[in-house]
């Protein structure tokens, strides 16, 4: 059978690389003594895959994962034999059992979205980064600097991946921000530079935390989607 | 440390996952009134891979009332970091400063990580040397196999124990208790940790010097014994241990189930310091290691079981155990690795079952290239051995081969370095001359080739060590005769690193005062060639006028005083002595299992090898 589920990373878990989260996920199965269906070949490996990757130091509220069994299992033992298992600030929730049929996640996968808590090196009023906000959405071109594989660096818009950013809190120190953005298998909305625009904006720089919220799947019955009949 | 002061700190380094703790079993206990730090000085991936610190984990976390926490070598970017925020070293359980600890203690397993026990010091502002730290700093002790010459790092810690730990340790624990409990000064507390069998207080011995170097030790007070004797664990099946095994988020070096099948081997290599201070040989029943497999593979969730040892296969049920391994292993989709396979011990059965689970690379050691050689260091392992192991292998599939090897062996002549290339050619046309079939399809021969490093408490501790001029000769001798191996591929190094560890591995006391000052300047990470500082370390030599080739490349005499005389393995000294007469001689020693040597002497006899 075929499960989907999401697992949060809160706290240290946070530090996690993706390749760390796709291992302690995989033995954590194991673990719970989950009948994992491996891959045929010279190295088998259990069919277990994330939809997207997550950035080294991000939470993550809901990494949505699909995991193949042999047999059947209620999704509700699933989760709890799974939560019984998996180290400090990780849990999974939402597992349901899916379609043989029903596409891959990472194919499927469209937009997130994220909280971002931004400490600018200098305080800002609510006002100004609102206005500030409201500058770079009314704008058709966010220009940024991506480095390439190669190393070069080449200029990028950002502004068709940027679909929603408000802001939700400013204690004058920091100010945190909900933001909605593209995400695919082939990439997206890259926080990062999305902050260093708006700093970039203010006349200032700073660091940031971020926490991806949700993940939005296109064509994929039962998991969140931006369409109609908007998850909850 | 608070949260938003680590995630400052991570924010800043190239691997976060090494400082934060949280693994999958991790034992944080609420109440305590004793805290260990147990230290390493490497990074967490080497750390978190040896065995030593696993099973002490386990056994003092198990101690009621005492917490036992991780802290590993930060790399040079947390280091940096920690520096500019003013931060201390802290701990991965609970993140509170190494300095706040009631004992803490560094396992020593590589001479070339003693700079770094230095800096782990600084950052937990803690004074590196015994003398100059009260009661108000943590005890300061160490212990691992390179304990069993303390001496270059003896001015630093409080105590060191010699040999197995899983008992002396909590004995040292409780002692530390009564004696706070007691209100007793430090000199007190050491004089009840000398008291402990294979415990060391070095600050209890005072060391002479004369124009020719070591000259003696001294005891300064009748409270220590005037020969510290290796602390031997007597019974190694109802010993504790790793329990639940830690689980690493990051890859770590041996990122697997440790299971460990027996303690010590029989075989005499005359070069093997572990070969001589595991003595003598302990194994584990089959009943026991196959419920602690099981046990392992449950609570950890890893697909990899290695059955360590010395030489696993000399275990003596081996043939009874490794079916039974493999076959509960492959109903868990566990694969099973045997790392120290001898030559003349594999069995072609097994090689094709461990090729159902993963195909890996094989490695044999025959360690020199002619019989003479292997004769000297008695290594007894005959070239058809190895040829017979190599083409079982192929047979099966196998197409990665790895030899390891050492240049600049005691007696060693130009026709045995050469030796090794024509060793690798035969491998090489066993290869090509099977039918292809018969065989994989590209050869991939690695031939990996150290340099020898005399150790103390072997039969070769009075050995001088190849200068380097000497060993790039071999070398590039070696690199000559190795074009035209086909599939061959030669690894070598850069032997200075190889001359520090023999000075360090068989230095005396004055080697603190060269550590203190090489730290100075800026050493630490000395076995990852891009932190290695040469000329610093010539130089922290030159200022304490010594030099590394008098440590190092200096042929003793066996009548000498050595600095770690003092230190008692259980094997006798009058025993290393006839085996250093036989390697010179070329005459080799017999297995253990097939006779006893009487290594222990008459003091130790009752130290039976298969009870």
């Amino acid at each position: 059978m075929r499960i989907i589920a999401a697992l949060h990373e809160r706290g240290r878990a946070a530090y996690l690389s993706h390749l760390d989260m796709q291992r302690t996920l995989q033995r954590a199965l194991r673990r719970a003594d989950m009948p994992l269906v491996y891959s045929q070949g010279f190295n088998p490996h259990p069919l277990v895959a994330f939809a997207g990757a997550l950035s080294t130091g991000y939470e993550s509220e809901r990494e949505w994962f699909d995991v193949r069994l042999e047999g059947e299992i209620i999704p509700a033992d699933f989760e709890a034999r799974l939560n019984e298992v998996l180290p400090e600030g990780m849990a999974v929730s939402h597992a349901m059992e899916a379609p043989e049929d029903l596409g891959t996640l990472t194919g499927h996968l469209a937009a997130a979205r994220y909280t971002l808590w931004v400490r600018p090196e200098r305080a800002f009023s609510a006002a100004e980064v609102g206005s500030a906000l409201d500058k770079l959405l009314q704008s058709e071109e966010l220009m940024v600097q991506k480095r390439t594989k190669s190393g070069a660096m080449v200029p990028q818009n950002i502004r068709p991946q940027l679909y929603e950013a408000r802001l939700t809190a400013c204690d004058g120190a920091s100010f945190a921000l909900d933001v909605l953005g593209e995400l695919t298998a082939g990439g997206g909305l890259r926080t990062e530079a999305f902050v260093n625009v708006l700093l970039d904006f203010l006349g200032s720089a700073g660091s940031f935390q971020c926490r991806r919220e949700e993940m939005y799947f296109d064509g994929l019955p039962g998991l969140p989607s931006l369409g109609k009949g908007k998850y909850e | 440390m608070n949260d938003q002061v680590l995630d400052r700190l991570l924010s800043r380094v190239e691997k976060p996952a090494r400082y934060i703790g949280g693994e999958y079993n991790m034992q944080v206990k609420a109440e305590a009134d004793l805290r260990f730090a147990l230290c390493f000085p490497d990074v967490y991936e080497i750390g978190m891979s040896h065995l030593g610190s696993r099973i002490l984990y386990h056994v003092l976390n198990g101690m009621e009332g005492v917490r036992c926490e991780r802290c590993f070598a930060p790399w040079t970017d947390m280091e940096q970091a920690l520096k500019e925020a003013g931060e201390e070293l802290f701990t991965l359980e609970t993140r509170a400063p190494l300095k706040s600890f009631d004992i803490v203690g560094f396992s020593l397993l590589y001479e070339m990580c003693y700079s770094n026990i230095l800096t782990m010091l600084e950052l937990g502002h803690i004074p590196f040397l015994s003398r100059d730290r009260g009661l108000e700093y943590p005890l300061l002790v160490a212990g691992g196999p390179c304990a069993v010459n303390p001496e270059p790092i003896a001015p630093f810690f409080d105590a060191v124990v010699i040999g197995d730990g899983e008992e002396a340790e909590p004995e040292l624990v409780n002692a530390y208790r009564a004696s706070r409990a007691a209100g007793e000064t430090k000199r007190q507390l050491l004089e009840r940790l000398a008291a402990i069998p294979g415990v060391y207080v070095p600050s209890f011995y005072e060391a002479e010097y004369d124009e020719h170097g070591f000259k003696a030790i001294r005891r300064l007070t009748d409270k220590a014994p005037e020969k510290v004797t290796r602390r031997v664990l007597e019974n190694l099946d109802k010993a504790p241990f790793v329990g639940r095994q830690l689980v690493p988020h990051m890859q770590i070096v041996h990122d697997r189930v440790a299971l460990e099948v027996m303690r010590g081997c029989t075989r005499g290599c005359r070069f093997c310091q572990a070969g001589y201070i595991y003595r003598p040989v302990r194994e584990r029943s089959e009943r026991t290691l196959l419920a602690q497999a099981e046990e392992l593979v449950r609570c950890t969730g890893y697909d990899e079981i290695s059955l360590l040892s010395l030489s696993t296969g000399d275990y003596s049920h081996l043939h009874e155990l490794l079916p039974e391994v493999m076959d509960r292993m492959e109903k868990k989709r566990v694969s099973v690795a045997l790392p120290s396979l001898r030559i003349d011990s594999l069995l072609k059965d097994e090689l094709d079952k461990m090729q159902s689970v993963r195909k890996a690379g094989l490695t044999f050691a025959p360690e020199a290239g002619t019989q003479r050689m292997r004769d000297v260091i008695n290594k007894n392992v005959t070239e058809e051995d190895l040829l017979r192991a190599c083409s079982d292998a192929f047979e099966s599939g196998w197409t990665g081969v790895k030899l390891y090897f050492m240049i600049g062996l005691p007696t060693e002549t130009d026709e045995d370095v050469l030796g090794i290339a024509e060793l690798a050619k035969k491998v090489s046309r066993l290869f090509y001359s099977m039918p292809k079939e018969k065989r994989g399809k590209g050869l991939r021969l690695t031939v990996s080739v150290s340099t020898f490093v005399p150790k103390p408490h072997t039969a070769f501790e009075w050995c001088a060590q190849d200068e380097p001029e000497e060993i790039r000769r071999k070398q590039r001798l070696l690199v000559g005769a190795m074009k035209g191996v086909r599939g061959g591929e030669l690894h070598y190094h850069p032997s200075f690193l190889s001359v520090l560890e023999a000075a360090f591995s068989r230095g005396d006391r004055r080697l603190a005062e060269v550590l203190l000052r090489a730290h100075g300047k800026g050493c630490r990470f000395d076995s990852w060639s891009e932190h290695f500082k040469p000329v610093a370390w010539q130089e922290a030599f030159s200022e304490c006028g010594l030099t590394v080739a008098e440590y190092a490349h200096r042929q003793r005499a066996l009548t000498e005083p050595l600095p770690w005389g003092h230190v008692d393995v259980v094997v006798t000294e009058a025993y290393l002595k006839k085996e250093y007469e036989k390697a010179m001689a070329a005459q080799t020693t017999k297995d253990c299992r097939q006779g006893c040597n009487g290594c222990f002497g008459r003091a130790y006899a009752d130290h039976r090898c298969f009870a």
